[in-house]
């Protein structure tokens, strides 16, 4: 997960995870229930349209909090004929400077270049989400710095 | 921004994906729930706004739905655009109220060649203020 690479430590951004989640519990006045009761709901219930998926506001509030800095963000559901595939996509564009922090683009044969708008990764268990925030701090954390 | 330039991008990229008649092509993929014909109108209104400012852009367009289960598509399209050399995003837009409140993506309902007028000018014309916003820059 190239963690070494983010001046973060794991802990950091497990707290990080932690206070968003409890941020949305306060604002939607739920019980107080961990994050990982949760995800044991979403996993039975994410193809629900009533189930409220709240991981892509956690992933976002967690990667804002450890940046320091609110950002713009679309957050795509990645879906396929039989649902939703537990699969979300987002792109982060810095408000200030109106550049898009999530692109990048590269060769894989040195040829032909190859471009992607978006961070994407699958959540199914809280690990994923871990993953998730340090593979959008990798590619975030470096645009903020060179602007 | 002219409608008879806009009339005439759409017509180009119309051509260019062989649709004959456009206006029964959107409404067809309206109509009949065709997710592939609606990634053809989404993919037309992107050409139809490059031809019209004469650039090439990096694109994602989200068919929305209102089912998440199902996927049927309601009319509505969202646009990001991306400028392939600096990265900027030129769908940007500040809410001029809430400073805080950006979006990123460009909403539209098309369901008829009339819409994809209107879909082509306000994507067309967003994406012109982020050119020379930052050409000001």
């Amino acid at each position: 997960m190239q963690l070494e690479q983010l001046p973060y430590t794991e802990e950091q951004i497990k707290q990080a995870i932690e206070e968003a989640w409890q941020e949305l519990l306060q604002e939607a006045d739920a019980e107080d229930y961990s994050l990982e009761e949760y995800l044991e709901h979403y996993r039975k219930y994410w193809n629900d349209p009533e189930f409220p998926n709240d991981i892509p506001e956690i992933i976002i509030r967690a990667v804002e909090k450890l940046i320091g800095k609110s950002l713009a963000w679309y957050c795509e559901l990645v879906r396929d004929p039989s649902g939703f595939t537990g699969e979300y996509s987002f792109i982060a564009v810095d408000p200030q400077t109106r550049k898009c922090l999530t692109y990048r683009q590269f060769t894989f044969d040195g040829v032909n270049v190859h471009y992607f708008l978006s961070v994407s990764g699958t959540v199914i268990y809280y690990e994923d989400i871990i993953g998730l925030v340090i593979k959008l701090l990798n590619k975030i954390q470096p645009e903020l710095v060179a602007e | 921004m002219d409608r008879e330039k806009v009339l005439q991008a759409l017509k180009e990229a119309q051509a260019e994906y062989n649709i004959e008649d456009l206006d029964r092509f959107i409404k067809q993929a309206w109509e009949e729930v065709n997710i592939l014909d609606a990634q053809i109108v989404a993919e037309l209104t992107e050409r139809a706004v490059e031809i019209l400012l004469d650039q090439d852009f990096l694109w994602v367009h989200i068919i929305e739905s209102e089912d998440c289960e199902e996927w049927i598509p309601d009319g509505w399209y969202s646009f990001i655009a991306v400028h392939p050399e600096t990265g900027q995003c030129l769908t940007f837009l500040k809410d001029p109220v809430y400073s805080w409140e950006s979006r990123i993506s460009f909403s539209a309902r098309i369901t008829s060649a009339d819409d994809a007028v209107d879909a082509v000018t306000g994507l067309a014309e967003l994406i012109e203020q982020n050119l020379k916003s930052r050409a000001v820059e």
